[in-house]
């Protein structure tokens, strides 16, 4: 078996929509969802698709689990094509889209699931012991989900039942799609969790797309930043952070103690004429300073010199190393 | 096994949503009646009973409660497959659908079954009492004959309801304003209200590319006490079987048609 679950070469689409100018009148608009991406997702990795809204992430999960057809390019799933072979695709992966819906609400939980395992062909024995297993994994039963009704369940639970979904036919590749959107803070560290031991314990394949940097960093071993349909970098969080210029954030408390904060602002000016400067005030007297600097310890002893000689008292002092949020900001804004 | 497990599915679905809205099944049980009792009223208000019983031979009660149960019978498996993929669209549950890999000719033409099975069951309750009363103790063999046609007419209405679905949403994507439409014409042109044998030419040869108009017609031979040659009998039956089959591979395409359509726009999640 190749190491590679997921190939994709310069993968193109463009949907085709109309925008309405009237009540007879409408134009026909060209929407490029995707500009060409490649990229490669090998088996036991998370690889995290990171964009904004509207930068290609669904359409990309869409393509993969063949419910799209691509306008150009190519994407092989478990060495199947996606277009020639969709059959065989089917058969391999695991799918969550929008967790809100997608099943039927009259419904429990439990039965739902046993609907769709005998869609994917399993036998009645495999999906009672499937369907069993999951429901525990994901701590359905725990909540006492399992014999509600879809109709009556929360987020949560929702996308709980949903990645159990997915896990049914146990794939080796699992295509999530913002998996923990809208999701509690309980919940959606259960489906990160879990997420993670399926790659790392049980060598699965996952492509998890999201627009959250915390998730990704916690989530993906490797990050595809999409922008406007093309990747404009990837690499590891810690790789994608040290390609971005070294840039760090100097973050003071600091209290003025019956002085103005003008003073200080305009001797931190004279002093540091070329860094970047933000004042913010966060309660009666006392401001947040930030500065971004190249070389923190150049800085630093003139800073902390201009603010106590003033007579400013400091109540916290930081550095903050570039985020993937940083990161994401540098890339998306060259694309 | 496949096609055990999907039937396993949908009658898990279809008895789920029924036995726990009781409400669905009173009507199942109370729908022939409610639409005789309104076509018997509103019938006798613009004519007379007793001219319909002269000039067909049959008392308009049994008549429309036949008719009724069949419009039951036949909309349970028309509607199940013609707003099934409305349904599942609308609550993001056709993208799980179409990435099964079971073929989709197969599924659809599973879904009608449970519900088919449960109308059939409450034809055995329903229809005899009215029977029993209007015909003594043929109506119990009555009843057998109907709900052993109702379900013939309407498993051979599976293929044509597939087809529609197929050449329908391909044409005009999922459309329940569509069907709203269809739904009454089918009736019309099915001959249930309108026996085929009394239909214009143009309602009749319509009626002919039906399958279950040539079944509808055999019931109401029966019920109306028309004799008719056990040949003409073969013949109808023959040719019901022949047009549902004929549109087997027909809708087997029109499906595969409209799947293409879906993943070339791309199915809404």
């Amino acid at each position: 078996m190749s190491s590679e679950a997921i190939v994709v070469k310069e993968l193109r689409k463009r949907y085709i929509t109309k925008k309405r100018l009237g009540l007879f009148r409408s134009k026909t608009e060209v929407v490029e969802a995707l500009r060409g991406i490649s990229f490669r997702v090998r088996y036991g990795e998370v690889v995290g698709l990171l964009g904004p809204n509207g930068a290609g992430k669904t359409t990309t999960i869409k393509i993969l689990s063949t419910i799209l057809l691509p306008d150009d390019g190519e994407a092989i799933v478990g060495g199947y094509d996606v277009v020639r072979e969709a059959n065989n695709v089917r058969k391999i992966i695991g799918v969550m889209f929008n967790v809100e819906k997608g099943f039927y609400g009259k419904l429990t939980g439990r039965e739902n699931l046993r609907y769709f395992g005998a869609l994917y062909g399993l036998s009645s024995s495999v999906i009672e012991r499937r369907v069993n297993e999951l429901l525990k994994l994901l701590e359905l039963d725990k909540l006492g989900a399992s014999d509600k009704l879809f109709e009556e369940y929360s987020l949560g639970m929702k996308a709980r039942l949903s990645l159990a979904r997915a896990l049914l036919k146990d794939p080796l590749i699992l295509l999530l799609d913002e998996p923990t959107l809208g999701l509690d803070p309980v919940s959606a560290r259960k489906i990160r969790d879990l997420v993670k031991k399926l790659a790392h314990d049980e060598g699965k394949a996952i492509l998890y797309t999201t627009h959250n940097m915390f998730e990704a960093e916690l989530v993906c071993d490797r990050i595809l930043l999409i922008n406007h349909g093309l990747i404009v970098t990837e690499g590891s969080p810690d790789e994608l952070k040290s390609r971005i210029p070294k840039i760090r954030v100097i973050s003071l408390t600091i209290k003025t103690v019956n002085k103005s904060i003008n003073a200080l602002h305009k001797v931190l000016k004279n002093s540091f004429a070329d860094v970047p400067l933000d004042i913010k005030q966060l309660s009666n007297e006392v401001y947040e300073l930030r500065l971004k600097v190249r070389n923190v310890e150049e800085v630093m002893n003139e800073l902390i010199r201009s603010i106590t000689i003033g007579g400013y008292e400091i109540m916290n002092f930081k550095v903050e190393e570039p985020t993937l949020e940083d990161v994401f900001i540098y890339f998306a804004g060259s694309a | 096994m496949v096609l055990r497990e999907l039937l396993r599915a949908e009658m898990l679905f279809v008895y789920a949503d029924i036995f726990r809205r009781k409400s669905i099944l009173v009507m199942y049980l109370l729908y022939p009646y409610i639409l005789t009792m309104f076509i018997v009223l509103l019938g006798s208000s613009i004519g007379s009973y007793q001219a319909f019983k002269y000039r067909l031979g049959i008392d308009p009660i049994p008549f429309f409660l036949t008719a009724s149960y069949l419009v039951m019978s036949i909309l349970a498996v028309s509607d199940d497959i013609l707003w099934k993929p409305i349904h599942d669209r609308m609550l993001g549950v056709l993208p799980y659908i179409l990435i099964t890999h079971v073929r989709k000719i197969a599924y659809f033409a599973i879904i009608p079954i449970p519900r088919l099975i449960l109308v059939l069951v409450l034809g055995c309750f329903v229809l005899p009492p009215v029977y029993v009363m209007f015909y003594g103790i043929e109506g119990f063999y009555l009843t057998f004959e109907v709900v052993s046609l109702a379900l013939l007419s309407s498993i051979l209405f599976i293929t044509f309801s597939i087809l529609l679905v197929g050449v329908l949403y391909s044409l005009g994507g999922e459309s329940w304003r569509v069907l709203n439409i269809i739904r009454p014409l089918l009736m019309i042109f099915l001959g249930i209200y309108y026996p085929r044998f009394l239909m214009p030419t143009m309602m009749f040869l319509i009626s002919l590319i039906l399958p279950p108009s040539y079944i509808i017609e055999l019931m109401y031979r029966s019920l109306l006490r028309i004799a008719t040659e056990y040949s003409y009998v073969l013949e109808l039956l023959g040719i019901a079987i022949a047009i549902s089959l004929i549109y087997a591979p027909l809708s087997s395409k029109a499906i595969a048609t409209w799947e293409r359509k879906k993943v070339r726009e791309g199915v809404e999640v």
